[in-house]
């Protein structure tokens, strides 16, 4: 579970975020929504501790996030806008410089890597160095990289994009998957249609504000993709 | 903090005004170094007048167009020469061969001081005892005694020409004030990083960049000293020189680098570090004057040393000085932060202008 | 320290398939000795000219620049391709990053180091006559204490618009005294042979390793944010 406690952050004298409360909790999937520079990457990389709230605070399973930030990374997967991969590595290194990065035990690195690949579909190109991948077979690495410590929180920012169809499915079992293991999982994405049948929660985010949740029922009526246009036509105005 | 202070800024003012004031005449009529007061050799020793025995000088196998001497540099053998009106006259009149009257040999040197100069005694055999110091070459003697003696008075290489000792009552709190300013840059740049208040950033900035402004003051004032003290504008085998001109080197890519950076909290984080890192010169710059013999200076020692000191009369000064620029120091950073924050705040309203809110 | 190491280890992988970094730095080095080949010419010739000094200074301003190069693009790199928030996500310690970056960034510049003095050498048809294997002591001692505060600086000047302008401004007054100064009087010396008289210039070198090695740990958690 990670929960997010009336964080704020502020540039200069810009808010970004105001006082947003969110919580994901065990085997839950979250979509976070939003208009453009609503404060959604901003609120996902503070939640993965890349960035200190002005005020507030972050707490994964009753600990605080600040307090330790070295063992709260450790339960945290992050999907980003980069990949976060060497070009000048095969995918399989990739795995294993992370594998090790992440204080894994020693030894197993090359057959969690091995399986790893699998899952994502990129075995069959695991001695290639990812200079030669497509943009969509660094998306799969990157979500094998962001899965390969077992983390029980996943943070996925626009993790569709890039992928196709067939990588798009992939993604989606694959957060089944987490999300049947217990992980809570937060996705920012602008795909309504996508979202609607993994998430069990929407949370619109509009001016630094939660601005309107939508429920799982809520979700299946429809009223996520109507209630979300409307937000983010009220977002720009 | 900044704020409780920025309400008493013009009293900040005032008092550096006064002081200022006060220094200035106490240099003109208290404490001043009268050409006057330098007296010939001829008017010292007038028994000797017109005799070929003159001054002592120094310097037999060594470079000659360095009178300074360091403490690991062999002894010299003292040479008494004719002509003694000038010491740079008299070295050019060795460099150029063109010596008149006799030359003494006595006993080689022991030097104690940083350079020959400052509190040199030396014994020797001879029939006269001699005082030097660097502005003029001056004798005294005691035909009476079997000694030379060669001793510089108590202000000697400081401020023994009128020039050079109206400049140090500004070169010294000039010099002062920047180090105050980079090390209060150190102290709120940490206090940054701890707090992440954004008024420790900016008095961070400001004092390193007052720091820059008094520390070119003290660069540029301080070779004009040099020049009447020691004969050359810039001495390279001098530490405390060329430390502090690195250091403002250090200052100015601190300022530079904080121009490079959009991103407020980036550009207060990193450059809050590289205070740190900066502040590393410093006491080697401070200190490199006082641990001579391990690093080569000649500089002098102001603050607790016993024979470059100054007079009881330039003392007061001088400590009148660094007040009234400490106090001036702290009037223009005042207003220096208060000019951030204005900026901060045309920026903020610029943006809200612009509508991008 | 493990995570030190394997930031380290892929770092020289990297290096070792792309050779992007350590072909740079050397071709810079290679270009310095030739400089100061041309500009000497005359006075290399005739023999007019000390050749201890003149090649402990040009192998130091060899030695600092091309470190420059390279530590620069050793976080240009990640910071481009958009690793080092990678790295960021990890659970370790900021300083093991720090640390790691300085144990890559080492064996790179010493590789470059001892090939400038091989360089050095066969371009001034110079002979260190037995005191080489001191020079290359000598210049690992001083890239020791350059790389840990270039390692730092250059992850503070990775953040600005003018980095590749900025990170010699930033770093040369550091190490002017605490590097450069001492390393190139030693060199000197030992090229003469007698090093041995240099005790100051190696406390002092070692000394500024540890203050700067202490900075680079006590601050990497603030270079190395958001």
């Amino acid at each position: 579970m990670i929960e997010a406690k009336g964080i704020s952050k502020t540039f200069g004298r810009r808010t970004v975020l105001d006082k947003v409360d969110l919580v994901v909790g065990d085997g839950e999937i979250v979509a976070l929504m939003g208009p453009n520079g609503a404060g959604k990457t901003t609120l996902l990389r503070i939640l993965a501790t890349l960035l200190e709230p002005s005020s507030g605070e972050v707490v994964i399973q009753s600990m605080k996030v600040l307090d330790d930030p070295v063992i709260a990374r450790k339960a945290i997967g992050v999907i980003g806008h980069s990949p976060y991969v060497y070009d000048d590595l095969t995918a399989l290194e990739n795995l294993s410089f992370y594998w090790s990065m992440y204080g894994l035990p020693r030894g197993k690195s090359e057959e969690a890597g091995r399986a790893m690949l699998e899952r994502v579909g990129l075995s069959h190109r695991m001695h290639d160095r990812v200079a030669v991948f497509s943009k969509g077979m660094r998306q799969r690495l990157a979500i094998a990289r962001a899965l390969l410590h077992s983390p029980r929180i996943l943070l996925l920012d626009e993790p569709f994009s890039s992928l196709d169809q067939k990588g798009v499915d992939l993604l989606s079992q694959i957060l089944l998957e987490e999300k049947a293991k217990g992980r809570s999982i937060l996705v920012v994405t602008h795909d309504v249609q996508r979202i609607s049948t993994l998430a069990d929660r929407a949370d619109v985010l509009i001016g630094g504000r939660v601005g309107r949740s939508y429920d799982s029922r809520a979700i299946g009526k429809g009223e996520l993709d109507i209630g979300y246009r409307t937000s983010i036509e009220g977002g720009i105005s | 903090m900044n704020l409780k202070l920025g309400k008493y800024w013009v009293w900040f003012a005032g008092i550096s005004a006064a002081l200022m004031l006060i220094t200035v005449l106490l240099a003109v009529y208290y404490a001043p170094v009268a050409a006057s007061s330098v007296k010939t050799a001829n008017e010292l020793f007038p028994s000797i007048e017109g005799s070929t025995i003159t001054v002592a000088g120094f310097v037999a196998d060594r470079e000659i167009m360095n009178p300074i001497r360091y403490p690991e540099d062999p002894p010299v053998t003292a040479i008494i020469l004719a002509d003694f009106s000038d010491y740079r006259r008299y070295l050019d009149a060795v460099v150029a061969g063109d010596l008149e009257g006799e030359w003494w040999t006595v006993e080689p040197i022991t030097v104690r001081g940083p350079y020959l100069p400052l509190g040199t005694n030396v014994s020797a055999t001879g029939e006269v005892v001699a005082t030097l110091d660097s502005s003029s070459f001056m004798l005294s003697c005691d035909s009476s005694d079997d000694v030379v003696e060669l001793s510089s008075p108590g202000e000697a290489g400081i401020m023994t020409s009128p020039i050079s000792q109206k400049i140090f009552y500004f070169h010294m709190p000039s010099a002062w004030v920047s180090y105050v300013g980079f090390f209060l840059t150190l102290v709120f740049g940490v206090m940054y990083l701890r707090t992440r208040n954004r008024t420790y950033d900016r008095v961070a900035a400001s004092s390193a960049e007052l720091g820059v402004l008094f520390a070119t003051i003290a660069i540029v004032t301080g070779p004009v000293w040099a020049k009447e003290e020691w004969g050359v504008y810039w001495r390279w085998d001098d530490t405390k020189l060329v430390t502090t001109f690195v250091m403002w080197l250090v200052y100015i890519g601190y300022l530079m680098l904080r121009a490079a950076v959009v991103d407020h909290s980036v550009r207060a984080r990193i450059s809050a570090v590289y205070g740190i890192l900066g502040f590393v010169t410093m006491p080697m710059s401070l200190l490199s004057s006082r641990i001579a013999p391990l690093i080569r200076s000649s500089h002098p020692q102001v603050i607790a040393s016993s024979s470059g000191g100054l007079s009881m009369e330039a003392g007061i000064t001088i400590g009148i000085a660094v007040v009234a620029f400490t106090f001036l120091f702290i009037t223009m950073l005042i207003k220096r932060v208060e000019i951030e924050e204005s900026e901060d705040e045309l920026e903020e309203l610029k943006r809200r202008v612009g509508g991008e809110e | 320290m493990r995570a030190a190491l394997t930031i380290a280890s892929k770092d020289l992988k990297t290096e070792l398939r792309s050779k992007e970094m350590i072909s740079a730095m050397f071709l810079f080095s290679l270009l310095i000795v030739l400089a100061f080949r041309f500009g000497f010419e005359e006075s290399v010739s005739a023999g007019s000219v000390d050749m201890p000094d003149l090649a402990a200074a040009s192998l130091w301003i060899c030695f600092s620049f091309s470190a420059i190069v390279g530590m620069h693009s050793s976080f240009a790199k990640e910071k481009d391709r958009e690793t080092l928030e990678g790295l960021m996500l990890c659970p370790v310690e900021r300083s093991e990053l720090y640390l790691g970056k300085v144990i890559s960034n080492m064996v790179l510049v010493f590789i470059v180091d001892v090939l400038s003095i091989a360089f050095f050498a066969l371009f001034f048809a110079y002979d260190y006559g037995g005191n080489g294997l001191a020079v290359v002591v000598i210049a690992l001692l001083g890239t020791v204490t350059l790389v840990l505060v270039g390692t730092l600086v250059a992850a503070i000047s990775v953040n600005t618009k003018a980095r590749e302008v900025l990170l010699p401004i930033l770093l040369i007054p550091l190490i002017a005294f605490s590097v450069i100064m001492p390393s190139v009087t030693l060199t000197g010396d030992a090229i003469a042979g007698m090093a041995t008289e240099s005790v100051r210039e190696i406390v002092s070198i070692a000394g500024f390793a540890v203050i700067f090695g202490v900075v680079g740990y006590l601050t990497a958690d603030y270079v190395f944010e958001g």
